[in-house]
């Protein structure tokens, strides 16, 4: 029991602990990256040109603002961790951030001659350069979009405080000069942070050119906070899953030492304690269990978040952005409320039980059979009850709310009504069992089952927690392989050319460094080559934040999407695109409400806002953010830019794609580092991404298999050992040992398979809960649900073997002691 | 029974509410900003750079603009302007550039905004009849175009849209802007570039190279706007420019200076100057001049005038004290002057702390009765001036 309150509370605490530490992290980089501006300046895709800021200078029409540039480096000193490079202005950042100019406005120029004046120099923290020990005057190999180039540590940030040391321990200062060379965007910058007040914002606004665009700096954080935010809260939501299974087994261990205990109340009431006192009696007991599970859970869940923080800021990094903050501390506020949620969930499983024994009159808590009758009777009323919980959850399901929680309020109800169901299940298999039975092993096959249905007080109990516990993991697992299933169908469909180029990426997402222009014409003609698909991938915002919008030169682009809907013909779709159409992907379409025809998306583009009809949404489970797909016509002649971030070649028909890649590699095509791969490796690629996006869920479920598969060891132990003294009567009345431990066997594992069996429906309507509401709610996303018979022999294996494995002792135990022993009684 | 329940509902309803309570009290403790200093390499030095050595030849309008084989550099523009009505105004604007590095260190570079120069300035408005005194700094990196100084073909310096620039062989036009004021004027220079010292070499201390180049605009007529409060005012005047350039011009004992520009009714302008050392003694190397109506530029040595003080201000915002009130005499050329400040409170508390106002002059030259406008400078008082601009 103990055991269920510290998994419960422990995966609760790990998860906590993760979406904190994300949050957190997320919050200190872009602190760090933003500081104190009120507004930024930006520009759609292609940066600002920095003509824009010295004219606002010049003309005195902005007074507190700073040009930025941000890049992610990869430094191979540093290992696989990226670094953000933060290029700024020393004269004119103190404003805003406080690491450069101290805080009361004065420039160390002394410390910062070299910074400023001589090129590829660079600031780091004095945490970094020591784990990886570097001092200044060392050189670095860093990578920016692919371009390559040494830097010199020309001196240390030496953070204030602690936070400053975490947020700076992922980052890299250069002054904007310096910035602009290592990152090759001579001329531009990436933003303009300004500090504004409210009636200037107009002015500056109306100095803007079109493809300019001011904003509050909340406002952009915000687009991106609420994208993971709908992740966390998934994952939240899975460990309240977790916390559930313990939560019956929890129910289930207290109702059965109340139970157990009904004879020693019923003198106790006899002798003239009150109802209260019992009550408190097994509060208390609770309480101190509670107390002592949730502070082991707290330990063990601290120690399963050192795991779970570095899935999920991987997993962010795959799917949303690259995060440099590596640790934020153990969130205290984690701990307590993961501690107290134990505390209160075993509470709450206590109170039912609790309230039962107190409230049952003295006679009736002495007799047994005064409890099995009433059980019976209740059985019925929980069948009800448990179709009326199934009922709300189903309903809760059709609710139109754009709510996670719905969502899994609606899965817990459905999971407890299926819970409630199963006893009245139990009693009606069981009585149908008893011929069958009887058949099979005789008459210990028509003992077995009678046995467990007149015990049903506990055995239903037992078995409802166990098929709790047993569908939650069924649902997991569904959804997990349904999802790989789903991409890899995908994949095969998307994935037609047979080798990718691109420039390499810090983190899972969409490549958008431009891959040097020299490098197409050469795979233009190389020989053996059918056709040069091209991608430009730039960063460009909606009204709902920033997405990814894709250009593609492939004519045949309609064939290589799977469409969730299609508005025009598939001959029509490539002519659509020219003419100003855009596909969008599923995730975006979701979110910004665009399934259905008619529908159009705006971009802010270099020439202001621009209305783009929507002529089709496409799977794609690359991203959840969203893509816009145009044509690559369409792009050059609204953005002026003609360069690509990726490129797919498709090769005659007897050409090794592996033999081309390894020539790609050879060859020296550009002095960038190119990524060049074949098909299968991108495949491969994309698919170890997947795993990791769901290692951490797959954490979850081992975890509350583990729970279940404890759970029922536990309860169907406690159950054997409670059957003692009948299983004494037997012994005494000529039944052998041989005998015994066959009837204890059957016992159980009759509890586990009824367990397994009643979680097979539960557990898909979870899956079908998660996958059809849950995940496509968070990530927008739809997946085909891919029953495997595995999934169910898998559950129905840990049932069974958990079950024979609890029958195990009392087997033993039972079979060798002499039947007095067994029977006498106290 | 049911009260036991309820018991133990409200404990855990009480217990719940603390646990978020205290979670979200956690979870707004991020607003911390995030901070740093710096330890840098490389120091500003003054190696590589040229000294100024006497026998330099001027050239204008080319040595109106930046010397960047000098470390520093300034342009000083101050004056007295009043409006029809008489309402008077004082202002300053200043601009300094530092070398970070000597030409010959500057690397080729790709990006514009790659620096070797670093420009600082000042800009104070003093509002005399409403006692208002109002100072903004500004800093920039002298390169992209965002501040700087070129000489040919026409002059010009400026810093964001703090600027001045050459309009034609003698006209310029000066505008500065801040939250508080701003300042457009047009300008004649009615004497030309006139220079100090010998010949423009200006020896400040013992060692040779302890000098800088100096040469003034002495009387520049001027006209324009002043806005301050969002009140525009029409403006005449008279402003004085100097403009200097060195490379470590104070010796190692010097802390600072009090510097004068007056500008006399009877169409002379007398530019005095005091370096002090640390005991507050007055250097052999203080100089002055006497610029005379036609524009003849009379040298005077410190043993020719005396200064002295006859009041202190003490600053509320720096908790110096400053000298307020002077007694100037030029023996040789009959000259007793009176300077008092026209407000005390012209201290600018920026990089660096010093006062700098318009002051008001009445004396004699002889028998005949003088009065004036001008501008004192104060440094050193709240702290040396060694390694500042």
């Amino acid at each position: 029991m103990l055991f269920g309150i510290a998994l419960g509370v422990a995966v609760v605490i790990a998860i906590d602990l993760a979406n904190a530490s994300a949050s957190r992290a997320f919050e200190i980089s872009s602190e760090a990256v933003s500081g104190k501006a009120t507004h930024q300046i930006s520009a759609s895709a292609l940066g600002l040109d920095e003509s824009l800021y010295i004219d606002l200078r010049r003309q005195g029409i902005v007074d507190t603002a700073t040009p930025v540039i941000t890049e992610f480096l990869s430094i191979p000193q540093f290992g696989d961790q990226p670094i953000q490079l933060l290029g700024v202005d020393p004269f004119t950042d103190s404003a805003f951030r406080d690491f450069i100019g101290s805080a009361n406005g004065e420039l160390p120029l002394g410390q910062l001659v070299s910074f400023i004046t001589q090129p590829g120099t660079v600031l780091i923290s004095t945490g970094l350069a020591e784990r990886y020990g570097v001092a200044i005057g060392d050189r670095l190999d860093v990578a920016a979009g692919g371009l390559e180039s040494t830097v010199v540590v020309a001196g240390l940030l030496i953070p204030a405080d602690d936070i400053s040391a975490r947020a700076l321990d992922g980052m890299m200062l250069a002054d904007i000069s310096t910035a602009q060379e290592l990152t090759g965007r001579i001329g531009k910058l990436d933003r303009i942070d300004l500090i504004l007040t409210p009636n200037q914002v107009e002015s500056v606004r109306a100095q803007l050119p079109p493809g300019v665009s001011l904003e509050t700096a909340n406002a952009r954080q915000g687009a991106v906070e609420e994208m993971t935010q709908a992740f966390r809260m998934n994952l939240s939501a899975l460990s309240m899953l977790a916390l559930i299974v313990g939560l019956f087994l929890i129910y289930n261990t207290m109702t059965f030492a109340v139970v157990q205990r009904r004879p020693l109340f019923g003198i106790l009431r006899c002798l003239g304690v009150t109802r209260r006192e019992i009550f408190m009696m097994i509060m208390s007991e609770a309480l101190i269990i509670g107390v002592i599970g949730s502070l082991i859970g707290t330990g063990l869940g601290v120690l399963l978040g050192s795991q779970t923080v570095r899935m999920v800021s991987q997993t962010i990094n795959d799917l949303y952005f690259a995060t440099t903050v590596q640790t934020t501390g153990v969130a205290v506020s984690s701990l307590v409320k993961g501690g107290v949620l134990g505390i209160l969930a075993t509470l709450m499983a206590a109170a039912l039980p609790a309230i039962e024994a107190a409230a049952t009159p003295p006679w009736q808590v002495l007799s047994r059979s005064g409890l099995e009758r009433k059980a019976r009777t209740l059985v019925d009323r929980l069948g009800i009850m448990g179709a009326v919980a199934i009922l709300i959850g189903v309903v809760l399901l059709f609710l139109p709310v754009d709510n996670l929680w719905v969502g899994f309020g609606a899965t817990f109800f459905v999971v407890v009504g299926f819970a409630m169901l199963s006893a009245l299940g139990m009693a009606i298999l069981l009585t149908a069992f008893v011929p069958v039975g009887q058949k099979l092993f005789g008459l210990l096959g028509r003992i077995a089952p009678r046995s467990l249905v007149n015990s049903l007080s506990r055995t239903s109990v037992a078995v409802a927690a166990l098929m709790v516990a047993v569908s939650v993991t069924i649902g997991m697992t569904l959804m997990i392989d349904s999802f790989r299933y789903t991409v890899n169908i995908w994949l095969r469909e998307v994935l037609t050319g047979d080798v990718y180029i691109s420039v390499p990426t810090l983190n899972g997402t969409t490549p958008l460094a431009p891959i040097d222009s020299s490098v197409l014409p050469v795979l233009e003609t190389l020989p053996g080559v059918r056709q040069v698909d091209t991608l430009r991938s730039v960063r460009v915002d909606t009204r709902a934040g920033i997405v990814t919008l894709s250009a593609s030169n492939n004519p045949g682009i309609g064939q290589e999407r799977m469409f969730l809907e299609r508005y025009t013909g598939q001959e029509n779709l490539w002519a659509e695109l020219q003419a100003g159409g855009v596909l969008i992907s599923e995730p975006l379409a979701r979110r910004m409400d665009l399934v259905g025809p008619g529908n159009s998306i705006e971009v802010f583009t270099p020439k202001g806002w621009m209305t783009f009809p929507v002529i089709g949404i496409y799977y794609d489970y690359a991203t959840s953010e969203g893509i816009i797909l145009t044509a690559s016509s369409v792009y050059q002649r609204i953005w002026q830019d003609d360069q690509v971030t990726s490129i797919g070649l498709i090769l005659e028909e007897d050409i090794d794609p592996d033999l081309v890649v390894r020539s790609l590699q050879d060859v020296h095509l550009t002095d960038q580092r190119l990524l060049i791969r074949s098909n299968q490796s991108l495949r491969s690629d994309v698919l170890d991404i997947f795993e990791r996006t769901f290692a951490i869920t797959s954490a979850m479920r081992i975890l509350a298999t583990i729970v279940a598969f404890i759970g029922i060891l536990n309860s169907l132990l406690l159950l054997q050992l409670d059957h003692q003294r009948e299983y004494g009567i037997l012994r005494a009345l000529g039944m052998t040992g041989k005998q015994i431990w066959r009837l204890v066997m059957l016992e159980t594992g009759l509890m586990g398979i009824f367990a397994g069996l009643f979680a097979i429906p539960a557990g898909y309507v979870v899956a079908l809960i998660l996958i059809y509401v849950i995940n496509q709610r968070s990530f927008g996303w739809t997946i085909q649900m891919n029953l495997t018979p595995a999934v169910l022999i898998q559950a129905m294996g840990i049932s069974l073997v958990a079950a024979l494995l609890a029958g195990i002792y009392p087997a033993i135990h039972l079979s060798r002691t002499p039947a007095a022993e067994v029977i006498r009684y106290e | 029974m049911s009260k036991t329940i309820t018991r133990w509902v409200i404990v855990m309803a009480v217990t719940l509410t603390i646990v978020l309570w205290v979670t979200h009290l956690q979870g707004g403790q991020g607003e911390r900003p995030v901070q740093a200093r710096i330890s840098g390499s490389g120091m500003l030095s003054a190696d590589g750079f040229e000294r100024a050595e006497p026998g330099r030849v001027f050239q204008f309008p080319r040595d109106h603009g930046a010397h960047p084989e000098y470390q520093t550099e300034w342009w000083y523009y101050t004056g007295n302007l009043q409006t029809s009505e008489g309402r008077r105004f004082g202002y300053q604007l200043t601009f300094f550039r530092r070398a970070l590095i000597p030409p010959n260190q500057v690397r080729q570079r790709e990006s514009d905004w790659a620096a070797s120069q670093v420009y600082l300035a000042h800009f104070t408005l003093s509002d005399i009849s409403a006692n208002e005194f109002n100072f903004t700094e500004r800093i920039s990196r002298g390169a992209a175009g965002l501040a700087g100084s070129v000489g040919e073909p026409a002059y010009s310096v400026w810093l964001q849209d703090w600027s001045v620039r050459q309009l034609s062989d003698d006209r310029y036009e000066l505008s500065a802007r801040d939250a508080a004021g701003a300042i457009t004027l047009g300008m004649v220079d009615e004497k030309g570039p006139l220079l100090q010292g010998i010949q423009g070499y200006s020896q400040k201390g013992p060692q040779s190279g302890n000098a800088s180049y100096y040469y003034s605009q002495t009387r520049l007529h001027s006209s324009g706007t002043v806005e301050v409060n969002g009140e525009a005012y029409e403006v005449d005047g008279v402003s004085w420019m100097d403009h200097e350039f060195s490379t470590s011009a104070l010796a190692e004992d010097q802390v600072g200076w009090d510097w004068f520009s007056l500008q006399l009714d009877n169409d002379t302008e007398l530019m005095l100057y005091t370096i002090r050392d640390q005991n507050g003694q007055v250097d052999p190397y203080s100089q002055g001049s006497l610029v005379l109506a036609g524009g003849e530029v009379v040298p005077l040595s410190s043993a020719e005038y005396t200064i002295e003080i006859l009041d202190t201000w003490h600053s509320p915002g720096s908790g110096a004290r400053y000298p307020a009130q002077w007694r100037i005499t030029v023996p040789s050329r009959a000259i007793r002057l009176d300077i008092r400040p026209l407000m005390a409170a012209q201290e600018l508390n920026v990089t660096f702390t010093y006062w700098e106002g318009a002051v008001s002059v009445t004396g004699e030259v002889g028998d005949v009765p003088v009065a004036g406008y001008g501008y004192v400078e104060l440094t050193g008082y709240a702290h040396s001036m060694q390694g500042e601009f």
